[in-house]
């Protein structure tokens, strides 16, 4: 057996280099996109987990306010007491940027002498650390990654952006990012901790504190314990269970973009199964030669499965390699996303993951194996005595075309079955199932397509001028099986295209509609440190509102304060707004309901509104409860309404600005939204806020249509990232296409070499190839038009909806599938050049003579 | 020299040589020959003599290492793949001991392949195919696939389709040479009878002396060379 596969096996590979290189370059992509989307959530997860771990530092349990809002800090007293704890550790934690370039980062306000037992800095520093500094004149221990951006060093001083003010700060220290240090990806800095509060104006407030405890085993007891004292709005968690929790709230985007890659990896299973198909028609020879001195099928199915292996691994460790390199550019992308829609997550190069590496190899190996295993069983299947011409295995196959129509329609049906279930969880499981079905069973389908559409374009083609279609046409019809194969995975990768592409595109169209609804006012005022990203919401110092009341060019004032909370159990954002100042704003569309009572419902506080992806992935209706940590305790509403909303799909509950200052005993705004008595005046409005404030305090104006472009370009920044899969995904499926070409070039060589011989120009032979290219790419192009908009139903009222609780206003846009229609045959078209040349090349003496 | 002496192929110092392995083989070697219009001349010689590279270099599906031949008085040297091409459509008709029929067409659209490569408008091109196939006596198979038809029809579809194009030369390379002696005598009588009758001049390359006898002219040839010029 070793021996069989000695010599027979590798020659071929060689032989057909380029063939063998391309299907491993097909190999490769899909392996690469599947470890680079992968390795960059990854690497945006971790940088968050990370972040949590360092700045946990030692501690065993850390008491945090379920709303980010803090807690007294007299809860200290209650806690040293309790039974088990050994050392602990205040808190109190910012994010604030600094003066000069608007970077974030990570400040920490602690108690200097309660800290040594939790992190250590002093270790860190280059120089001793100026601890009068620190504790008599609010000065800050910088990491090295922050001093070194800023050109600062100890005893100088930095600005930093904090609520919106630039404070001039002494820098007291320097540390290495390391330890602590390292969190944010080195972008730190720790002040003492009555400094800090002074400075963010939090005096008596902390947001953690950390404990260790005397013995791991106490830790559950003791987590208990101190659950039950503690008041409702603080909640005792470990370290770890915090990373947890971001990821839950990560997982759907996590879920669809690895998806979107997994596509990819499923065009180029296409690419091997009709590599390995063309090879065992080629060696049909010796494959017959073999079997006739007695090889076993499962002799030469292992030799030709070992000859595939050695493709497999090859193309699947190249992938790796690529998937790392084209890691390092999703990891922006995906923090870029990551931070705008959820958390600050700042990443500093891709974090390798053994598992995800593993498992992309391993995918790329055994998926090259399965999509190679039916194409060596035709080549198997075929009786011994057969003098098998190619054609002979291409009639099989067609024999078997209406079993496959059979089959592929039943696929078909189960896909629509699969769409009509509902979540497993709070994931579309079956969703992604019907997707993935319907992809398959329309390639299943394209066989029937070819030969539907070769009968009667032949037909027509004998009335065009000039003989070149028709020939064009034979040459597809005489391999349909594996043009089907080539076009099928063309198809794919158009359907994916228009699929997502028609979904993003119903989706920005309705938050378009959305955002002209509901975006009424003429300026927006928020603090600009905050658009870093949704978990920052730093309130706008309270006299700028007060000022901006009084202005006469000011007609109406709406305001907007979040909170990020968890409400039954995950985080979410709780708005309050003046409900009545909202709904003139326009804020409020609702789904359904009688407005007037949702309206007064909410505004006695009885009531809360709730959003659309709140209200679907949690199941709630109209009129259901929803409990909500309050300082004074957990507290029921009603969800008077639900209201149409795209700004988070974590969702948003809104609460009357009353209702929360009751309940908060807190009357700062986040968002101020100003309608004018002048419309028109916006623009000059807008300068005199940014000159009257800009000094001292750093705030965002935004006027109605910029703020309008904003949210659209945050949008479409989130989706940059599925055109580059979709362009992958193309691009394996092109190089599919050629590959099918470069065979049938060689495999009609005598066709070709005939054709030659009775007086056909290099010309017409080339025109011959190129349009059998173009014919896959129109038919492609046609079937992946019809699949996609099947594709984008299943991701626009199933997956999407599944997984964020968007409704989406189901809308096609008529100018991409034209472009699709024009650029994907011409791409073909453009992929057979080179085959072509290469028929064109080949002499014409020798293909003609010998039997 | 009568008007029926005139040549229509004149090949002189023609010498073809392959590169094997490293290893020159001369295939042909100083060849001159000159065939008059009109005429049917056979090439003979045993096997690997280079009857089918002198008909290759002549119908220009291979090219001469040196040496000229021209048709018509018109030189072959400086022709470009294109007008090679347009060669072989207009001013030969190649019939091969194998693989003469494209297996994706019918045998009236192989008989009018040449035509329809000239762009010739299909109606005229199919008419005058039909009227070829019944010339060979085929009218019966016009929609017939290459593989329904036996070894003497698809012999006798490829002399139509040498014909369509109406060249003055017509190059087998033994045409008869796959084929049972009934068939072969049968297609052979084709052959000829529809070279004579279209006035064409016919060079066919043969190991049948049964040919041989039947033609105006033979020329042998050894080792790459002309014995009997
Ligand atoms: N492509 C090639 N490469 C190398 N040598 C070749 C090639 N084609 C032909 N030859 C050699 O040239 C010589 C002449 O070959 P050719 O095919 O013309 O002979 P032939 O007279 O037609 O023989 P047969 O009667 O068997 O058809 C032979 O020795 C052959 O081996
Ligand atoms: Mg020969």
């Amino acid at each position: 057996m070793r021996e069989l596969i000695r010599f027979v096996s590798l020659r071929h590979l060689v032989r057909d280099r380029w063939r063998t290189l391309l299907s491993m370059v097909g190999v490769a992509l899909g392996v690469a996109v599947l470890v680079a989307i992968r390795l960059a959530n990854h690497t945006a997860f971790e940088a968050f987990r990370s972040s949590v771990d360092v700045v946990a530092g030692s501690a065993d349990l850390q008491i945090l306010s379920v709303d980010g809002q803090g807690f007294p800090d007299g809860l200290v007293r209650q806690v040293r007491t309790a039974r088990g704890v050994r050392s602990f550790a205040p808190v109190i934690e910012t994010v604030p940027v600094t003066a000069s370039d608007e970077r974030p980062f990570l400040l920490l306000g602690v108690d200097v002498f309660s800290e040594r037992s939790f992190r250590r800095y002093t270790e860190l520093a280059d120089q001793e650390i100026d601890l009068a500094s620190m504790l008599t004149n609010e000065g800050i221990v910088l990491s090295a990654t922050v001093a070194e951006a800023e050109g600062v060093k100890r005893g100088d001083t930095i600005g930093v952006v904090i609520r919106g003010r630039v404070r001039q700060l002494a820098v007291a220290g320097v540390v290495e990012p390391e330890g602590p240090a390292s969190a944010m990806g080195g972008r730190f800095g720790v002040m003492d901790l009555g400094g800090a509060q002074r400075l963010l104006e939090r005096s008596g407030t902390l947001d953690r504190i950390d404990l260790s405890v005397e013995d791991a085993s106490l830790i559950p007891e003791l987590q208990e314990a101190l659950q039950e004292r503690l008041p409702a709005n603080v909640e005792v968690v470990r370290p770890a269970s915090r990373g947890e929790q971001t990821e839950k709230m990560l997982r759907a985007f996590d879920l669809n973009l690895t998806a979107l890659a997994g596509i990819a990896l499923f065009v180029s299973m296409f690419l091997i199964y009709n590599t390995v198909l063309t090879d065992v028609l080629r060696r049909r020879k010796e494959i017959g030669t073999l079997r006739s001195v007695g090889a076993t099928p499962v002799q030469l199915m292992a030799m030709l499965l070992a000859e595939v292996s050695v493709l497999a691994v090859v193309g699947s460790t190249f992938g790796l390699a690529l998937g790392i390199v084209l890691a390092e550019a999703a990891a922006e992308q995906v923090a870029a996303t990551v931070t705008a829609l959820y958390v600050l997550v700042a990443v500093e190069g891709v974090r390798l993951d053994a598992p995800i590496l593993l498992q992309g190899a391993i995918f790329g190996f055994v998926l090259s194996l399965l999509a190679a295993v039916p194409a060596v069983r035709e080549a198997l299947q075929v009786p011994v005595r057969e003098t098998m011409h190619t054609m002979a295995l291409e009639q099989r196959l067609a024999r078997r075309r209406s079993r496959m129509i059979v089959a592929g329609c039943v696929v078909l049906v189960l896909s629509g079955a699969a769409s009509l279930a509902p979540p497993l969880g709070d994931t579309p499981v079956l969703g992604f199932g019907s997707a993935m079905l319907l992809l398959v069973g329309s390639a299943m389908l394209m066989p029937a397509f070819l030969r539907l559409v070769a009968g009667p374009l032949r037909k027509a083609a004998t009335r065009w001028p000039g003989v070149e279609p028709r020939l064009a046409i034979d040459m597809m019809t005489t391999s349909l099986h594996r043009s089907a194969v080539a076009g099928g995975a063309l198809m794919v990768a158009v359907a994916m295209l228009i699929g997502v592409d028609t979904m993003v595109g119903s989706f920005r169209s309705t938050v378009e509609v959305w955002v002209r609804q509901t975006i009424r006012f003429d300026l927006f005022v928020s603090l600009r440190s905050n658009a870093i990203s949704a978990s920052s919401q730093t309130p706008v110092p309270a006299e700028v509102l007060q000022e901006l009341r009084a202005w006469p060019a000011v007609r109406t004032v709406d305001t907007f304060r979040g909170i990020r909370i968890p409400v039954n159990g995950s985080t979410t954002t709780l708005g309050n707004v003046d409900i009545l100042a909202a709904d003139r704003a326009g804020r409020l569309v609702f789904l359904d309901g009688d407005r007037r009572q949702i309206l007064s419902e909410a505004e006695s506080g009885e009531g809360v509104l709730v959003s659309e992806p709140f209200a679907l992935r949690r199941g709630i209706g109209r009129g259901d409860r929803v409990s909500i940590p309050t300082p004074e305790g957990v507290r029921s509403y009603r969800a008077s309404g639900i209201f149409y909303d795209y700004t988070s799909d974590a969702g948003l509950v809104l609460m009357h600005r009353g209702e929360f200052i009751r309940q908060w005993k807190d009357s700062s705004v986040t968002n101020i939204a100003l309608e004018l008595v002048d419309p028109s005046l916006a623009p000059q409005v807008q300068e005199q806020i940014e000159r009257r404030f800009g000094s001292t305090v750093g705030l965002l104006v935004h006027t109605n249509s910029s703020l309008r472009a904003h949210i659209l370009d945050l949008f479409d920044q989130t989706f940059a990232i599925t055109y580059a899969l979709e362009l992958i995904a193309a691009l394996i499926a092109i190089t599919g296409v050629v590959t099918t070409l470069l065979s049938m070039v060689t495999e009609r060589q005598r066709e070709l070499g005939l054709l030659k011989a009775v007086g056909a120009v290099p010309g017409q032979i080339r025109r011959i190839v190129l349009y059998h290219g173009a014919l896959l790419g129109v038919v492609a192009a046609v079937g992946g038009v019809v699949t996609g908009l099947a594709l984008s139903t299943i991701l626009v009222y199933v997956i999407n909806r599944q997984s964020f609780g968007w409704s989406i206003q189901f809308s096609v846009d008529p100018t991409i599938l034209v472009a699709v229609l024009l650029v994907i045959p011409t791409v073909s078209l453009l992929s057979a050049l080179w085959p072509a040349s290469i028929a064109v090349g080949r002499p014409v003496a020798g293909t003609v003579h010998y039997e | 020299m009568s008007h029926l002496e005139v040549p229509v192929i004149e090949v002189s110092g023609l010498y073809k040589t392959y590169a094997h392995g490293g290893r020159p083989v001369a295939a042909l070697r100083d060849v001159h020959l000159s065939v008059a219009k009109g005429s049917c001349t056979a090439l003979m010689g045993s096997s690997g003599c280079g009857k089918s590279t002198l008909l290759n270099i002549i119908g220009g599906i291979d090219t001469p290492s040196s040496g000229t031949v021209s048709i018509h008085g018109r030189e072959r040297k400086g022709r470009n793949e294109s007008e090679l091409a347009l060669l072989r459509r207009r001013e030969v008709g190649l019939i091969f001991q194998f693989f003469n029929l494209m297996p994706t067409m019918s045998v009236q659209e192989n008989v009018a392949l040449p035509a329809l490569l000239d762009a010739r408008p299909s109606g005229f091109v199919m008419e005058r195919a039909a009227w070829l196939l019944k010339e060979v006596g085929l009218d019966h198979r016009l929609d017939h696939m290459p593989h329904e038809l036996s070894g003497g029809e698809m012999q006798r579809t490829a002399i139509a389709r040498a014909l369509i194009n109406e060249p003055s030369v017509i190059l087998a390379d033994e045409p008869t040479g796959n084929l049972d002696s009934s068939t072969a005598a049968h297609v052979l009588e084709v052959l000829l009878d529809v070279v004579r009758r279209n006035e064409r001049t016919l060079l066919v390359a043969t190991h049948s002396h049964e040919l041989a006898s039947r033609v105006d002219r033979v020329v042998h040839m050894k080792d790459g060379a002309i014995l009997d010029a």
